[in-house]
Parts: C-alpha cells; structure tokens; sequence
C-alpha cells in the first residue's frame, strides 16, 4: 500500500525512545521532527506545516492533554497520535476529548505505530482528494446532497436510487441479489415483480451513463444478481 | 463493556449525530452499544453478522462502522476492508477481544481509524465515537467552506444566505434547517420533525406541514439552491440537499453585496 508522506512532530521527552520513534518513521520515508518539549513545537509549527502530531502525555512543562487541545484548536484536520505509558480510562477518554485522533498505550510495537500513522495519512489523502477526479476512480457520490459525479457530469438521485448503489458499492464484489436490494429498499418480496424492479435499476443505470460511465456499469451477471462494475467512493 | 445505563449520559451530544452502524454477534453487547449510542443521539443499527449490512440496513447513512473482529461468517476484517473501499472518509472503529499486534496493524492498514480492545469501557467508546465526529465534522466544514457556493446560516439572527442572495428565515423554518443539517445523512423522519417542531400528533396536519416545508424550499431557491435542496423522502420524512454552514452573529459584519 502507497502511503502519502506527512510532515510529523513527535514531542517525546524520553531521548532515546524519541530517536527511535523518529528513525522509524524517517525510514518509511516521512519528514519527522523530534522535539523534548510541548513548548519546542511552538516554534517549530512557525517554520513548518505539521500534519500529524504524536506526543507523549506526560512532559516536563506543559503535558501533553494542554499541547494537544491547543494543536487541535489550530488545526482541526491533522492527526493526533497520543502514546503513553498511563492506560487509565480516564487518561483515554480525556485524550480523545481533547482531540486525540488515536490513543497508543506504551510500549508501542513499531509495526503498530507505522500502521497507525498509515491509518492517519491515508485518511488525510482520502480528505483532500476527496471531489476531484482520480485515476482509475470514474464516480463519486455526495450522500448529503444526493449528487452523483463523473467525468461528464453531476446528476441527483432519488432516495431509493442512492440507497441501491451505496449498498453496491460497500457490498462483497460490489454485488448483490435482487431479494437484498428489495429488503433494503422495504419493498415486499412477494408482491414486487422483477419486471418493476429492472425498470427502477435502469433509470438509474441512465443517470450512471449521463454522468460518464459505461452502460455495463450496472448489470445483472447472473439470474437474480445485480453488479457495479464502475468504482465509486461514496461521501 | 459495563451495562451503564444510557441516561447516566446527557443526551444533549455536542457535535453532529452520526449514523452507526454495530456488527457485534454478542446479542447483549450489541444491544447495549445501540442503545448507549442512541442515547447520545446517534441514530444507530445493530447487525449480528457482517452479511447484514447488505439488506438489514436499510437506506440510513452510515457515518460509523463499530464492528467486532470476530462475527459468524464473514469477518470484522473483511466488512470493514469492503466498507472502506466504498466510503473513504466515513469512521472506522475496530473492537476485538485480542491484543496482537499483527490484528492492529492488519486492521490500520485495512482502513480502520481506531482500535479498541475488548472489554470496552462504554466511556472510552463514547469518547472514541466523539473524536471521530468531531473529524467528521471538521471535514464537511472544510470542504464547505472551500465551497464558494456554499449556504450560510445563522440560528440565532435566524437568515440563510446562498449565492444568489439572503432571506429571513421563521423560528420555526430555522429550527428546522439547523435539525436537518444536524441530522444524519441531513435527514429527519416526518415523526422527528414533529417532535422538534412540538406539534400535537393526533392534530397534526400532513399537508399544512407539507406547505410549510414548500415554502422553506421556495426560500432556499430565491438564495440559489436547486429544487433538490429540501428533498421529501416518500415514506421517511425529509432530507437536506445542501450544505449549510453555521454563521453565528456575522450578520453585520458580512452583508452581502
């Protein structure tokens, strides 16, 4: 798995674990600064953007609850790690109330921290590509607006319209039988026909194909089972 | 997770209700995890098995997957990988009774935001739940505001503003957008808005709401908004179609040209 890089801060006032913690993120190839203290990153936020923030919660000075409700307040998006050797509830509730995006108990395994910083940067690329067009992804649905996206165009899709292809697109092999779809939709199986149903789906197949994807994009592959052959990413 | 009773938690949540939904097979944690997160709330969905997401849930938005690693079936680790591919920016919440590391790490990389081992405490859930609205909100701010057309409104002045304009909004048109924009998925089932609105349910009347409802839509035309921008959902209630975003006390210092 590709991930971006980030600019990382790691406030950790135990020397040698720093060093570590800085090493093993450099090697993943992201830019990391590691600082002693709550205060250092005041000056380092004035030279650099910062990304992801991990700090440890008990520093000399200012600690690490008062550092991270501060760096949440200037910077609502970015990532906030917290690692600390306290595993109290209350510790982790705070944490997450002053902003903690992740709460990592010491000691960290560093195969845990990496994939906790991959989980960050992936979730901060899928944020701001989110609306543009990317490569290999044709369509995108606004499930507050309703709006469905491609390469030519937007349309809005009825309630029921985008209740069907959010389903597909979360469901294994983004596909699904008739009768699930009908469940979703609360439609009775016994008394709604097939022939209504197909009607519904090509509408719906229409507003696809207005939009920039290709007619197979939405097809039955077997007796009964309905397929979304284009990728979407639902909003 | 401790059976606290969900009225031990003010019911009055801070940030926007999410959509979850609970793939826990534990009948009784699974209950208990809805109902806490109802209490909050959240409008939230339990589900037995990872295969229910497909038909059991309905056309409710999912903001949230809470979902246990191991479930009959298909696994927590095989729901969320698919639900993630679909939803890249929805809240993932992985809880799972083991500490290994190699299940942490194979859960970040599959999509997941936060891992929690189990017991959970339903504080430490609820602050999790938190941290991931207050993300979720901070992302639909920014990307409203890198929106020029995007809609402003103000509760307490009580106006909406849009590209083509501004307009007074009733208090009770009001209440109703800043529900609604609230809400998840920015929809309300008719029951709700009667609640909201505190109108007698054995005299309420369907079509004079209906003509309240046109005639908020109508505003929202007049400021720029399309027809889709207050959508009635047949059998549901209603759903908002636009972003709006909330400008306290910025009627003097904006106005609009």
């Amino acid at each position: 798995m590709v991930h971006p890089l980030l600019n990382i801060a790691i406030v950790e006032d135990h020397d040698a674990l720093r060093e570590v913690m800085v090493e093993i993120l450099q090697a993943q190839g992201h830019h990391v600064q590691g600082l002693d203290c709550a205060e250092a990153l005041d000056d380092s936020l004035i030279r650099s953007h910062i990304d992801l923030l991990i700090s440890d919660l008990n520093l000399p000075g200012a600690d690490g609850y008062s550092l991270t409700r501060r760096f949440r307040a200037a910077h609502p998006l970015a990532g906030i790690i917290m690692v600390t050797a306290r595993n109290a509830l209350d510790d982790k509730v705070n944490g997450y109330q002053v902003g903690t995006d992740i709460y990592l108990a010491k000691p960290v395994s560093p195969d845990e921290l990496v994939a906790a910083v991959n989980s960050v940067a992936r979730r901060l690329q899928a944020h701001s590509t989110q609306g543009q067009p990317q490569a290999g992804t044709s369509l995108q649905f606004d499930s507050r607006r309703s709006i469905l996206s491609g390469p030519l165009g937007t349309c809005t899709l009825a309630a029921a319209e985008s209740t069907v292809l959010t389903a597909l697109a979360r469901a294994p092999g983004q596909q699904l039988e008739v009768w699930q779809l009908l469940e979703l939709l609360n439609l009775d199986l016994d008394t709604y026909t097939k022939s209504t149903f197909e009607v519904r789906l090509a509408r719906l197949r229409k507003k696809l194909v207005q939009v920039g994807a290709e007619k197979a994009s939405l097809r039955v592959i077997e007796r009964g089972v309905y397929r979304l052959a284009a990728s979407l990413r639902v909003y | 997770m401790h059976a606290i009773s969900p009225s031990v938690f003010p019911s009055t949540f801070p940030g926007k209700a999410l959509g979850i939904v609970v793939a826990e097979d534990h009948d009784a944690l699974r209950e208990i995890t809805v109902e806490v997160l109802r209490g909050q709330g959240h409008q939230a969905v339990g589900i037995a098995c990872a295969e229910e997401i497909d038909d059991a849930v309905g056309g409710m938005p999912i903001d949230l997957l809470i979902a246990d690693f191991h479930l009959p079936g298909e696994d927590g680790m095989s729901l969320i990988k698919r639900f993630r591919a679909a939803q890249p920016l929805a809240g993932i919440i992985l809880v799972t009774a083991s500490t290994q590391v190699d299940l942490k790490v194979l859960g970040y990389n599959n999509g997941v935001d936060i891992y929690l081992p189990k017991p959970v405490a339903t504080e430490e859930l609820l602050a999790a739940v938190h941290s991931i609205s207050r993300r979720l909100a901070s992302q639909s701010k920014a990307t409203a505001a890198a929106d020029h057309n995007a809609f402003r409104y103000d509760p307490t002045q009580r106006w909406v503003s849009g590209p083509l304009g501004r307009t007074e909004l009733s208090e009770s048109e009001s209440l109703i957008l800043a529900s609604l924009s609230r809400a998840p998925g920015q929809r309300l089932e008719l029951e709700q808005l009667q609640v909201l609105l505190q109108l007698d349910a054995s005299a309420f009347n369907k079509s004079a709401f209906e003509v309240r409802m046109v005639r908020l839509r109508k505003k929202l035309i007049g400021v720029g908004a399309e027809r889709s921008c207050l959508r009635s959902i047949r059998m549901v209630g209603y759903q908002l179609g636009i972003t709006l975003q909330a400008a306290y006390g910025q009627q003097q210092r904006s106005p609009r040209g």
